[in-house]
């Protein structure tokens, strides 16, 4: 896996909503969620190497994605 | 006898020496190559081949019919991209591919159904990956544009497709 993932997370709960790899501009998460009716607010998009990655994965509302 | 310079571009025969590996080039592009741009000329040129690996997520479950998604970070713009995806819980996969047009000929894809659907293949003409989650619930989707770093998705829900879908793809120009 690349280095650097983006996510696009709900704040409320770190639900991680979206995630692609490779050190883009931010905001396109953002924007795709954004455009398919998520209020813009409640959202946050960084990059994130994989230990933090990690951290955001385990937790349980993000464990449908975590590797075995 | 004193010694003198002389002019190599005057009185003699033979071929006249060329600066910098007899490329006559003043400066070059780091990763580049050389590329004859004319008949004799040579100039730094990036690779006729690119390709680019990444991984991307859609949540069927927030999602709705119609949702795009762009994928950025690519590099290029792709002239084909391979897609292969999963859902993480009841294991439905799908395999598929899509040229750099949107027509009806330019993609298709293969899909595995889900353990509640009998564990049955099927293909599908009309789109690049399709997503069977359970019953009728289907999440497809193709490439609706190809862009300078990426590429954009648009998703069809039939029914109520639920949990994250998981992509990998293959970029390629």
């Amino acid at each position: 896996m690349s280095d650097i993932v983006r996510v696009c997370i709900k704040k409320s709960n770190n639900e991680i909503l979206e995630m692609q790899t490779h050190d883009a501009e931010l905001g396109t998460l953002k924007n795709n969620l954004v455009n398919n009716g998520f209020n813009a607010d409640e959202l946050e998009e960084k990059k994130l190497n994989p230990e933090q990655l990690d951290e955001l994965l385990a937790l349980e509302v993000n464990s449908s994605l975590r590797r075995l | 006898m004193a010694f003198a310079t002389i002019d190599v571009t005057k009185g003699i025969t033979g071929t006249i020496p060329v600066a910098n590996g007899g490329t006559g080039l003043a400066s070059g592009t780091t990763g580049q190559f050389l590329k004859f741009t004319g008949t004799t000329t040579l100039a730094s040129s990036t690779s006729e081949i690119q390709s680019k690996a990444g991984y991307f997520t859609y949540n069927m479950s927030s999602g709705s019919n119609g949702d795009t998604q762009a994928i950025t970070g690519v590099g290029f713009t792709p002239k084909a991209v391979f897609i292969n995806c999963l859902v993480n819980a009841g294991e439905p996969w799908s395999v598929g591919m899509q040229g750099d047009g949107t027509g009806t000929y330019d993609k298709n894809s293969l899909t595995w159904y889900n353990t509640a659907n009998n564990n049955e293949m099927t293909y599908n003409r009309d789109n690049a990956f399709g997503l069977w989650t359970s019953g009728s619930d289907i999440l497809r989707g193709s490439i609706t544009t190809f862009g300078a770093d990426g590429f954009t998705v648009t998703y069809t829900h039939q029914n109520s497709p639920s949990g994250t879908a998981e992509f990998m793809y293959l970029a390629v120009r």
